[in-house]
């Protein structure tokens, strides 16, 4: 897999869209590229978050078990980025990450995360874009949630 | 100290001073005959005074002793002398002549030898004195010099004291003796030249001392102000990063400026004083021959005096105005040095210093008693309280937990009992002894401190750690026979009234806190390390420790063990992709290029990659393989891609540092070959600058970190070939320059990590350097490595105030200080550590239970987290509240005869005033 094809899968997702290609490059050579093997845990809880997961290539799975003992889980696919709210809000990640198929993944690792937050206004952007969107996505449920009831 | 300078010198010096007026004394029938021999020989030799009468011998070395005529005037003929002609007396005398002079300037050689050598003694011990007296003086105090104002006072401000005190006696009478000898010489000869001589240098020595007194007040102001200097500079130095970020930068130059232009100002005036008196001085001088040439010239016109005595007198001249001259320079020096002595002696006296030691060791304290304190309160220099009247007691050995804010009175309290504040009112009173009273030595025992301000000095961590243990003064009874060094240092050490232990002596209390040897005492620190939970940091930094040569057998053995328990365990796990280990024959994809051509460890600089190209042998083997071409527009596509990739991101950004290629690239040098090779005709060769760096770049090159497609597997097979004819034949001179690797051999110079992987690791696997880091851990202490690890680990150099070091490290080592001791009372303030660590409850059971014969002072931030103690003082600002968990007995004290509201239930106790 070379830079070029890992340049094209980022441009595809939402988040880079509009991030002109010099920078796209930059966060793509950046990042470590890293390959996980299914069922093999990206995020765990237990572990405080070093840094935030773009996913390239296949399915992962967030997982939370409940009190009631069942676990909740549903699937993310290519192009979303995880861990972002974690590492802003310096929380710990609620729930585990896994890869669900042969997994390929980019790690910005925590500190060049808010490098590029800090320089790259771009980045800065299509990351609150981002974050945006999943609020009002969130709000929206809720609303609805709320609405039901 | 001695505040008058020339008691001072008296007393330290008294028995070399005296020495040297004897040789002094000694010296001065020579410089007397000195004088006379020129007028015998040109009135005896010259002119044939003694040939008169018809005599055509004279006699030569005949010495006859004469007593003074108050012992009786007898005469004893010691040497008839012999007979010689006029040449011959010319010749002898002449020779008599340079044999004096011979015999005046070996004096001259021992006088100033000794002089300087007393000097410089009294300037060693000076120096000594002000330093112990600095040791002595309140911890605050301490805190409240400015460093360079200090050290330029130890060091340079006492230098001309130094100088001065070989001459402080010894000058005067020197060049008096000198001074009254040309004199009475010249008044022997003819009484009226010599008052003249006489009543000139009396003017001389009258009015410049007058005209001077405005150059020492000069002086004395120029002294204060260079200090100041110094210590603005430090102060600025301390805070240059701040001030730099502020970009007050101009501001604080004018301040220098201004300081200087003060400096200058001082300066030139005292240079218009000088000279003006220079030129006073010289100018009085030389008329005194216009006077000898007058008058002397007339009475020997008129034969009152003989040409002889005339030129006698004229060269006896030429001797008494230096004498004179330095003389007035002396006193000059004696007022300027005194002045400096007090400005100095100044600051370092104070009126209350500390007891450093004890006379007849440190007892410990009873396993049992108490500590109470008793209205302690401290206020700031403003009346502020920076402590409210405290007072509780707990019994010996308990524990106290110290609840508040950073900044607040929890602070404040662990500082009093920590004796690093002592100008508080109140007592702490341990089993009734005030801890205010205590000798430093007797305090240190008891006591172990460690404070919200932590200081590490530069030195391994193990020299941090166990600085609290340099309490015993070396034994320097035995070990048999000294080496002559050691001798001559001991004596001179005494002789200037220094410490005579030797610094590299081991000064390790071992007896005093209770362990048998080294190896016990590293069992406790290695306990202590656990305790606060950096054990692991401590092997971390084992692991980036190079291995040195010499390597002993055994060493290397577990070393190639370890590495192969590494392999073994990175198999047995299925994680072989972890680390590519150096195989000869084949290409690592995760070193970099100039690893893989190279295929060792370079112990020096030479076959750096910045400079490989320049280096002639590594240059003729890349020619041989035809890989400079390839590898130079290897670099050029690298500067073309970061080129892009970092326009317009800021200057020296932390991105760019973390695409590095090995070689420390600037930004700016990567645009500047950009530009280069926009400009480059094809058709031409680079220039040797630009192929050099831009195949140090490629050098640098990793294909999986920078991923920019470059290698291919042809090349990867150049590179190998490459390799193989580097190996073979590397000269024999370069045998020193590269280690190769060998999986059966030590990689020396590389670090431990490197030497237990023997390859790289592996890009694009998820945590792999954290998974090798604890495979290696455990493949070392599978093999008994892991204590060499560990000691390795202590090695580190901390670095000024622990900069080299991991957070929590730094945090944790002035809290094993404190404890290394084992003293009886131990006030920790952990709130810095607990706020960094991972388990912060476990630390402090930990800590509670490694403490538990101790009294321990616990001061933390954060309540939650020190559990149940039965004694807690929770501070609020300076006001601190004693709460007791439902056992009044146990710390509670009910009879507190500072309480002034009394108001009392039995968990809970306003200890305010």
């Amino acid at each position: 897999m070379s830079l070029e094809s890992d340049i094209g899968c980022l441009r595809c997702l939402p988040l880079f869209q509009e991030m002109p290609a010099s920078r796209l490059k930059l966060v793509a050579l950046m990042g470590e590229r890293l390959q996980f093997e299914p069922g093999a845990v990206l995020i765990s809880p237990q572990e405080r978050l070093e840094g935030v997961y773009v996913i390239l290539e296949g399915e992962v799975e967030i997982s939370q078990p409940r009190e009631t003992g069942d676990e909740r889980r549903f699937v993310k696919d290519t192009g979303s980025i995880t861990g972002d709210v974690s590492l802003l809000s310096d929380k710990p990640f609620i729930a585990t990450v896994s890869a669900k198929s042969q997994v390929l993944a980019l790690r910005i690792p925590k500190d060049l995360f808010f490098e590029l937050l800090n320089t790259v206004p771009e980045f800065s952007l299509a990351v609150c874009r981002d974050l945006a969107g999943r609020v009002h996505r969130l709000a929206s449920v809720l609303l609805r949630e709320h609405e039901t009831i | 100290m001695e505040s008058n300078l020339f008691r001072y010198i008296w007393q330290k010096s008294r028995a070399e001073q005296v020495v040297v007026l004897l040789i002094i004394l000694v010296s001065i029938p020579f410089s007397w005959a000195s004088f006379d021999v020129p007028k015998r020989i040109v009135n005896d030799a010259i002119q044939g005074g003694a040939f008169k009468n018809g005599k055509t011998t004279a006699t030569l070395m005949d010495f006859t002793l004469h007593l003074p005529s108050w012992l009786g005037g007898a005469s004893y003929k010691i040497s008839e002398g012999f007979q010689v002609g006029q040449y011959g007396l010319l010749l002898g005398l002449s020779i008599y002549f340079l044999l004096l002079v011979l015999i005046n300037g070996a004096f001259k050689y021992i006088i100033n030898l000794r002089k300087g050598i007393l000097g410089e003694r009294m300037l060693r011990r000076m120096r000594y004195d002000l330093f112990s007296q600095l040791m002595r003086f309140r911890p605050e105090e301490i805190r409240a010099v400015k460093p360079a104002e200090v050290a330029s006072m130890i060091k340079d401000e006492v230098e001309p004291i130094g100088g001065f005190v070989g001459d402080a006696f010894i000058q005067p009478v020197f060049l008096l003796s000198q001074a009254l000898t040309a004199l009475v010489f010249i008044m022997a000869q003819s009484f009226w030249l010599g008052s003249i001589a006489l009543l000139i240098v009396l003017a001389q020595a009258i009015i410049i001392p007058i005209l001077r007194r405005e150059q020492l007040r000069l002086g004395r102001e120029r002294q204060i102000a260079s200090r100041q200097l110094a210590g603005r500079i430090g102060e600025i130095v301390d805070a240059g990063p701040m001030i730099q970020g502020h970009g007050a930068t101009a501001y604080v130059q004018s301040d220098i400026a201004g300081r200087l232009g003060r400096l200058f100002d001082i300066r030139y005036a005292l240079y218009k004083r000088k000279f003006a008196v220079k030129f006073l001085n010289n100018l009085l001088a030389q008329i005194t021959p216009f006077f000898f040439y007058a008058i002397g010239g007339y009475f020997a016109l008129q034969g009152r005096l003989d040409i002889g005595q005339l030129v006698a007198v004229i060269a006896a001249y030429r001797d008494l105005p230096p004498p004179i001259k330095e003389l007035i320079d002396w006193d000059q020096q004696r007022n300027d040095v005194t002045i400096k002595y007090d400005q100095v002696i100044q600051q370092f006296n104070t009126d209350e210093t500390l007891v450093l030691d004890e006379e007849n060791g440190v007892k410990p304290l009873p396993v049992k008693g108490e500590v109470r304190l008793e209205a302690v309160q401290m206020l700031d220099n403003r009346g502020q309280p920076l402590l409210t009247p405290l007072s509780f007691s707990l019994t010996r050995p308990g524990l106290v937990a110290v609840i508040g804010p950073q900044g607040g009175g929890k602070d404040v309290l662990g500082r009093i009992l920590g004796r690093q504040a002592t100008s508080y009112t109140g007592r702490v009173l341990i089993d009734g002894e005030p801890l205010a009273g205590m000798s430093v030595e007797r305090a240190s025992h008891i006591m172990g401190y460690s404070g919200d301000e932590p200081e590490i000095i530069a030195g391994t961590i193990r020299d941090n750690i166990l600085l609290p243990l340099r309490r015993r003064r070396p034994d320097l009874k035995d070990g048999g026979p000294v080496a002559a060094p050691e001798h001559r240092r001991f004596v001179e050490a005494i002789r200037s009234g220094n410490s005579p232990f030797p610094f590299e002596a081991d000064w390790t209390d071992y007896a005093g806190v209770g362990v048998a040897d080294a190896a016990e005492l590293a069992a406790r620190i290695h306990e202590l390390l656990d305790v606060f939970g950096c054990t692991h940091e401590v092997y971390e930094l084992g692991l980036g420790g190079k291995v040195m040569r010499p390597v002993s057998a055994q060493a290397v053995e577990r070393i190639i063990a370890a590495r192969r328990v590494v392999a073994a365990e990175l198999a047995r796990i299925k994680q072989g992709d972890l680390i590519e280990p150096f195989v000869l024959d084949r290409y690592n994809r995760n070193a970099p290029i100039i690893e893989n051509l190279i295929f060792g460890t370079r112990t020096t600089t030479r076959f750096d990659s910045a400079t490989l190209l320049f280096e002639p042998y590594a240059h003729s083997i890349l020619k041989a393989e035809a890989l400079i071409e390839p590898l130079a527009e290897m670099g050029a596509r690298i500067v073309a891609t970061v080129v892009e990739i970092f326009a317009g991101l800021p200057q020296g950004h932390a991105l760019f540092e973390r695409y590095s290629f090995g070689a420390s690239f600037e930004f700016e040098r990567l645009n500047e070959l950009a530009d280069v090779l926009a400009k480059h005709d094809m058709r031409n060769p680079l220039d040797q600058e630009t192929e050099c760096d831009l195949v140090a770049l490629a050098l640098g090159y990793i294909e999986p970190k920078h991923r920019l497609n470059l290698i291919d597997v042809r090349l990867e097979r150049r590179i190998l070939r490459a390799r193989e004819s580097f190996r073979k034949h590397l000269p024999a001179d370069a045998a020193e320059d590269v280690d190769f690797y060998d999986p059966d051999k030590v990689m020396a110079g590389a670090s431990v990590r490197d030497n237990l992987m023997f390859g790289r690791i592996g890009y694009g696997v998820p945590d792999a350097a954290r998974k090798v880091g604890e495979i290696v851990l455990q493949a070392l202490s599978r093999s008994g490595l892991d204590e060499a690890l560990y000691r390795l680990g202590l090695d580190t150099e901390s670095g000024i105030r622990g900069r080299f070091l991991p957070v929590r490290l730094r945090q944790a080592i002035p809290l094993v200080q404190a404890l290394v001791k084992a003293p009886q009372i131990a006030v920790l303030d952990i709130s810095a550590l607990l706020a960094i660590s991972d388990e912060p409850r476990e630390v402090v059971a930990r800590l509670c239970g490694y403490c538990a014969g101790t009294t321990l002072f616990l001061l933390a931030g954060d309540a939650n987290l020190v559990g149940e103690v039965p004694l807690r003082v929770v501070f609020h600002g300076a006001t601190g509240t004693v709460e007791a968990n439902g056992t009044p007995d146990a710390a509670n004290d009910r009879a507190l005869r500072f309480e002034s509201t009394g108001r009392e239930n039995s968990g809970r106790m306003e200890a305010r005033s």
